[in-house]
């Protein structure tokens, strides 16, 4: 294991003002190992490799690194969707391996993941508006729900579009419907996988804008994978760096992309798409 | 295949899709064409109608979703027009896909290793079993898969993201296709690992002269790869013509609107001096 770069430490960020101590951290993970078993040899192979991170309440922390650096497995594993592996995961204060099930199930609302396939996770017997019915009755005492038609309208989907079964949903529709539906919990932490991967870049301009409003507005936190290093810049403050399982480079977003300290940093700056355009921009 | 010989032809093609009770265009008076050694970019914002585009060439279209007007020829035939049956399968030999959601493209339940085989023996005749390894091997090389052989043991649900996206490529590749239909093929990948599948691609159109319709939302990925892009909205090809001439020169106001929604990448940060 190779030490990570830091660019300002989790003990920073609590000391900054309007954040909570310690222990009102979002997310904690500690020294976290998750392997995998490899099919036919039975070897085991390390898909996260000591890793370390917090968030504190409102914080979006990013997460970007090559394909098959362990992003995915990282953030199933700290919801406890995923492998669980070794070290530390604490979720909303709880340790997340002393939760009975019942317990982790009173957690699930709270926290809400949007994964990267949407097509995959959304329940293809199911309407998009059935799928808004049953989440409502997973909190059947609150009352502040919005409306269908305006909570589509909020992710700059056509009411119509309610009645619809996922495959009759464009790529980028059912990912803006994962998003709604996420959105819809009031989650404080909200994971998500590379959501905005299958949106062009108007539709995804007012998605991040419909995040960081959320942010605002009820405080939640966010894990945001993504492999566009520019949106993870303009919706995280800090950011982590993944390759191989672990941890190359952390710090704040600005900063790290500023001035990238980690040679795979630089490289992935390096390879951003569209130079030949931006060049004569 | 020569260079510059039309491989796919659009013609005033329109599809609808019956929901409920009522008709709805998805489709309209599309015409578009690739010829061999080309590559044709389709953007446009979420909804437009560019899967499918895409997915009505290779006559994989949902159960409610039919064409109404128009021709879609493949190499001189015609693979729908009046009088064809709708449901061809243009797939393998002559046509790749990629689909969007890499899950359409593998099966659950078959490793890696089966499905490249599969396609393999499929479309090439008398193709030996050394052969099937050597050429799966190699294929998933090329996509900068570094441990093939347990990529090759995998189930698609024991792999990355990216890394299923990659497969997927592999598949659509791995028979030397003349046209291969990539459905936002890369939107699980890290902008290192594109670049160099979008390298992969170029190689594959300027070596073997295969035609390429490579479906984006994402302009500056069309800028560095497609010799022509088709620009679409609401079901219709608004603008289509070389990149430069699109991207600098837009002459509808739509392209104008996408393009000035490009993020900004603003210097300090310039990944060409990182
Ligand atoms: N089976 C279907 N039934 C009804 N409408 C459909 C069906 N499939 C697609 N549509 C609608 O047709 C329009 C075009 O969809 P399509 O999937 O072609 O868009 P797209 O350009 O690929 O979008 P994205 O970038 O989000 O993938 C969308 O509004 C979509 O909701
Ligand atoms: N269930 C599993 N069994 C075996 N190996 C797995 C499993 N899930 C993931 N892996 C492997 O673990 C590694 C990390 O996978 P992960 O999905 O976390 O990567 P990622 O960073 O999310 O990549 P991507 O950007 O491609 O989505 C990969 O090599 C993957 O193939
Ligand atoms: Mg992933
Ligand atoms: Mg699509």
């Amino acid at each position: 294991m190779t030490e990570a770069i830091e660019t300002g430490t989790a003990a920073d960020l609590v000391r900054r003002p309007g954040l909570t101590p310690q222990d009102g951290l979002v997310l904690e993970i500690e020294d976290l190992v998750v392997q995998h078993r490899r099919e036919r040899s039975r070897e085991l192979f390390t898909a996260v490799d000591h890793v370390s991170l917090s968030i504190g309440p409102g914080e979006s922390m990013g997460v970007v690194g090559e394909s098959g650096s362990g992003k995915t497995t990282l953030a199933m594993a700290a919801t406890a969707l995923g492998a669980p592996g070794t070290g530390t995961i604490r979720l909303l204060g709880r340790d997340l391996r002393s939760l009975k099930r019942a317990e982790l199930r009173a957690l699930r609302p709270e926290v809400q993941v949007v994964f990267q396939d949407p097509h995959g996770s959304l329940d293809p017997r199911q309407s998009v508006r059935s799928g808004f019915k049953e989440l409502r009755a997973l909190q059947p005492r609150r009352t502040d729900w919005i409306d269908d038609e305006d909570l589509v309208g909020r992710v700059r989907l056509a009411p119509d579009l309610l009645d619809r079964y996922p495959h009759q949903l464009s790529g980028g529709q059912a990912q803006r419907v994962c998003i709604a539906r996420a959105l819809m919990m009031r989650p404080r932490l909200i994971v998500a996988d590379e959501p905005t991967s299958g949106l062009d870049v108007s539709v995804q301009a007012d998605v991040l804008e419909l995040l960081r409003e959320a942010r605002r507005t009820t405080g939640a936190s966010m894990l945001f994978i993504s492999h566009d290093l520019a949106v993870v810049r303009s919706i995280c403050q800090r950011v982590v760096v993944m390759y191989r399982g672990a941890v190359v480079e952390q710090g704040d977003a600005e900063q790290v992309f500023a001035r990238p300290r980690h040679d795979y940093t630089r490289r992935l700056l390096a390879a951003m798409p569209g130079s030949r355009w931006r060049a004569g921009r | 295949m020569a260079r510059g010989e039309a491989l796919l032809e659009l013609r005033s093609l329109t599809i609808t899709a019956s929901v409920a009770d009522r008709q709805l265009l998805l489709l309209r008076d599309v015409e578009l064409e690739v010829r061999a050694g080309e590559v044709v970019g389709v953007v446009g914002e979420s909804g437009s109608g560019k899967t499918t585009l895409a997915r009505s060439v290779v006559g994989l279209l949902e159960r409610n979703v039919q064409v109404a007007t128009g021709r879609i020829e493949l190499v001189g035939e015609v693979l729908v027009g009046p009088g064809t049956d709708l449901t061809h399968t243009a797939r393998g030999r002559s046509v790749g896909m990629v689909f969007q959601d890499a899950s359409r493209s593998l099966n659950p339940l078959m490793r890696v290793r089966r499905h490249l085989s599969e396609v393999l023996e499929r479309h090439v005749d008398g193709i030996g079993r050394d052969e099937v390894r050597a050429r799966s091997t190699e294929v998933l090389r090329r996509m900068r898969i570094d441990d093939p052989d347990r990529v090759l043991d995998s189930y698609p649900h024991q792999l990355s993201g990216g890394l299923r996206q990659r497969v997927a490529i592999a598949l659509a590749v791995v028979t030397n296709p003349a046209l291969v239909i990539a459905d936002e093929c890369t939107t699980a990948l890290d902008v290192t690992t594109q670049a160099e599948v979008v390298a992969l691609f170029r190689e594959l159109v300027d070596e073997l002269h295969i035609g390429l319709l490579f479906v984006t939302h994402d302009l500056m990925l069309a800028s560095d790869l497609c010799d022509r892009i088709a620009v679409m909205s609401q079901g219709e090809v608004v603008e289509v013509g070389p990149t430069d001439q699109v991207l600098r020169h837009p002459t509808v106001d739509y392209t104008r609107r996408l393009l000035a929604a490009v993020p900004h990448w603003t210097e300090g940060a310039s990944a060409t001096h990182a």
